[in-house]
């Protein structure tokens, strides 16, 4: 089994971060764990990452409605940003709406869609993906 | 008294020799200025011719007097009055007199004219009686002359008159009819009876029947009561338009005026006269119009100078609820009598050549309910250039009016839409999300603490939790529901669908032990959404699994036929059943139970039904307590 050496979540609600936090290290999904709390903020950092060659993260779990930057608009600028890396990005959100489910398949990048609250199981499921893919 | 009376009537009859005769007869005998006298007052000249010698007459001086002659300077002889007679006048005289030579049975008794000094004419009645011997040889002859030139030229006159009238009514092609009021007698002319294809001769014989039979009977009605008026002195003209039946068997308009001309001692009119002119070309231009504008698609009356009505459209007639009725030559204000003042001030204006106009009129009609008119006024012309009357035209709005409100309504349930919309996305994420976390945290606490999953608080705030959660995923999916509605409906096999939903519930079904039978008929295609029909069945099928009667051996039957354009999918089951005389209103609302079972949602028949509903069609329920339900639901047939 590899572990996930880094997980990054872009969500704005603090309650979801720390509840995902405590799942991540029940099942200890993966070694650090990067947070921003909108869009444009991942973005940023993602950027300068980037562009010092410092290490990104393996997996993101996307919000959709947030603010300033929400999860489309974040997605549309990342997918420009040249990089090497293969990033795999779940969206996680309320929303059960067929469209936002419909349009997250239009991405490449996008891996899955995970209709909130996230569960023990369902990360579980995740990792085990993110392994088998490896 | 009686005896003058008697001699009267002697005298009158001529027969009876009166004595006063005698002797006046033996007065004139002796005394000769008696003669004188009468000549001179009853005759204007005598004169005695001698027929043995023709030149000499004798001529009394009133003779030459009458025409402007001194008769001391005529001389006695028959060259003096030759000369002043009208040659042919004297042709006469000489034919005449040679007749009555010949037979005194012919009266000399003719019309000669004489030539005045001054130059003009002098009629003269010239009689004439002869005296003859015992062989009846003419010897003498005597005459007397009557000045007729004042009758003459009355006579002259009347027959110029006659003439210039004669010449007018042959002109201008009138038909003329005299008619004495008391005994009937009827005298018409040509053209009278030519207007309506006749000569006299064949309308014999004429009376005032006559005109009462070829005048068209309701024109006929109408044009008793205008004599009447005329007659009674309410007019001072009887003037009357009128159809009268044609010999070819059309009908012709007549203009008929006519007049009393004379009345009888007690003041009585006596005799009538009029004319016809034949207006028929005139009356069908006017139909013409009459006929275009009651085609008119379009409120529009035309009115003459009363407010009466020439015309008006069909469109008009339904605009003010005139259906059906006889306006034409009724006034507006008779036919609608609720008019205003301000209206009628209006017409008033309209009459001396302005238009009027109003776009939006609000009118509130006897029977309460609004009408919004937009009218003008405008005047007409006659050929004589005035104002003839004028045309109103007028639009109902009404329904454009309502529309507007209307479409005011549609604004506010759009609005009020969006505000759904918006409900539906806080439903959607923030409620769900917050839901989320509530579950999320209830999970990480149980595992963070396992010794408490079994504490009663805890587990019923992980109840409370799961409810939330399910009871806000209802609600999303009834708000999402009627966000795609039926534009993108699809073929869709109902046998495969139901085949799938069977597999798919086959596991509850046996554990409940219910016996799914499908009848349901291969190669039917409805349109439909996929999601929507697979949600229908299930719900339909494990409605019926769950409420299966115990006692007994339990199925679910589902079959289809084809009816008026839907496929009609029947699922019946022999199960619990409903109450429909208590339940039936509520059925399909949102959180209606009506089973204490621990599974009842309360949402599914809501579901349901709006999903079929979506897609265009209905659902209908049949149950009966302990016994069973059948619910039919209408989807639509692809192949119509």
């Amino acid at each position: 089994m590899k572990k996930i050496d880094i997980a990054c979540i872009i969500d704005d609600d603090p309650i979801f971060i720390f509840g995902v936090r405590k799942i991540m290290d029940l099942i200890d999904f993966c070694k650090s764990l990067m947070v921003f709390r909108d869009g444009e903020e991942a973005l940023h950092n993602l950027k300068s990452i980037i562009s010092n060659n410092e290490k990104l993260p393996d997996v993101i779990l996307l919000d959709l409605n947030m603010p300033v930057l929400d999860g489309w608009q974040f997605l549309d600028e990342f997918i420009k940003i040249p990089c090497d890396k293969k990033i795999v990005i779940y969206i996680v959100s309320s929303s059960v709406d067929p469209e936002d489910m419909h349009r997250a398949k239009s991405y490449e990048l996008v891996s899955d869609y995970i209709v909130k609250p996230v569960t023990v199981a369902k990360l579980k499921e995740v990792l085990n993906d993110l392994e088998k893919a490896v | 008294m009686k005896e003058e009376q008697k001699i009267l009537e002697g005298s009158l009859l001529g027969n009876e020799e009166n004595y006063l005769k005698k002797e006046l007869y033996d007065l004139i005998r002796s005394d000769t200025s008696i003669l004188d006298f009468l000549q001179e007052a009853i005759l204007d000249g005598i004169w005695f011719w001698d027929l043995d010698n023709p030149d000499n007459v004798w001529m009394s001086p009133e003779y030459w007097t009458t025409f402007g002659y001194d008769p001391k300077k005529m001389p006695h002889k028959s060259s003096s009055w030759q000369p002043i007679v009208f040659e042919e006048d004297l042709k006469n005289i000489y034919a005449n007199f040679a007749a009555h030579a010949k037979d005194p049975k012919i009266p000399y008794d003719q019309i000669v004219r004489f030539r005045h000094k001054l130059g003009h004419t002098v009629w003269i009645r010239c009689r004439g009686m002869m005296f003859r011997d015992a062989d009846g040889k003419p010897l003498k002859m005597l005459g007397a002359h009557t000045d007729i030139s004042k009758v003459k030229e009355k006579e002259e006159e009347l027959r110029l008159q006659k003439a210039f009238f004669e010449q007018v009514i042959t002109g201008t092609n009138l038909g003329t009819w005299k008619w004495n009021v008391k005994t009937g007698a009827t005298i018409f002319n040509e053209r009278w009876a030519e207007i309506i294809g006749y000569n006299l001769e064949e309308l014999e014989p004429v009376s005032i029947d006559t005109w009462m039979k070829y005048a068209y009977e309701k024109d006929l009605e109408k044009s008793n009561k205008l004599l009447e008026d005329h007659i009674t002195g309410k007019t001072e003209v009887y003037e009357y338009e009128a159809r009268m039946h044609h010999k070819n068997g059309n009908l012709v308009w007549v203009l008929g005026k006519g007049k009393v001309v004379s009345w009888d001692e007690e003041g009585n009119p006596e005799w009538m006269v009029g004319s016809h002119q034949e207006i028929t070309d005139k009356k069908k231009a006017y139909e013409r119009n009459r006929q275009f504008i009651k085609q008119a698609p379009t409120a529009i009356a035309m009115f003459d100078r009363n407010m009466e009505y020439l015309a008006a459209s069909e469109e008009w007639l339904s605009v003010f609820n005139l259906e059906g009725q006889q306006v034409l030559g009724m006034s507006h204000y008779e036919v609608l009598p609720i008019i205003g003042n301000k209206w009628k001030v209006s017409h008033k204006k309209s009459l001396q050549g302005n238009v009027i106009k109003n776009s939006e009129e609000r009118i509130e009609k006897i029977e309460g309910s609004i009408q919004w008119l937009s009218w003008e006024f405008r005047p007409w012309y006659t050929d004589e250039d005035e104002v003839g009357g004028i045309i109103i035209h007028a639009n109902d709005i009404t329904k454009i009016k309502k529309k507007e409100e209307l479409k005011s309504l549609l604004a506010v349930a759009e609005d009020q839409n969006k505000r759904l919309k918006n409900f539906a996305h806080i439903v959607s994420h923030n409620l769900k999300s917050h839901s989320g976390n509530f579950e999320m945290l209830l999970d990480l606490f149980v595992q963070e603490n396992p010794e408490l999953k079994y504490n009663e608080i805890v587990k019923l705030f992980k109840t409370a939790s799961g409810h939330l959660t399910e009871t806000i995923s209802h609600l999303n999916e009834v708000v999402l529901m009627n966000t795609s509605l039926d534009e993108n409906l699809i073929g869709l096999d109902i046998y495969d669908a139901t085949n799938k939903t069977i597999e798919g519930v086959k596991a509850i079904a046996t554990e409940a032990e219910v016996e799914i039978r499908n009848y349901v008929t291969p190669d039917i295609r409805i349109l439909g959404i996929s999601a929507y029909l697979d949600s229908i069945l299930l719900n339909l099928i494990t409605n019926s699994i769950k409420y299966s009667a115990k006692n007994r051996d339990s199925y679910v039957e589902l079959s289809t036929k084809i009816e008026k354009g839907f496929v009609v999918l029947s699922v019946a089951d022999n199960g619990l059943g409903i109450d429909l005389k208590k339940h039936r209103s509520k059925l399909f609302g949102m959180y209606k139970t009506f089973h204490h079972n621990k599974d009842a949602r309360g949402i599914g028949l809501f579901i349901t039904k709006n999903q079929i509903e979506a897609m265009g069609g209905k659902i209908t329920v049949k149950s009966e307590v302990n016994l069973g339900t059948t619910f039919k639901v209408y989807l639509r047939y692809e192949k119509n």
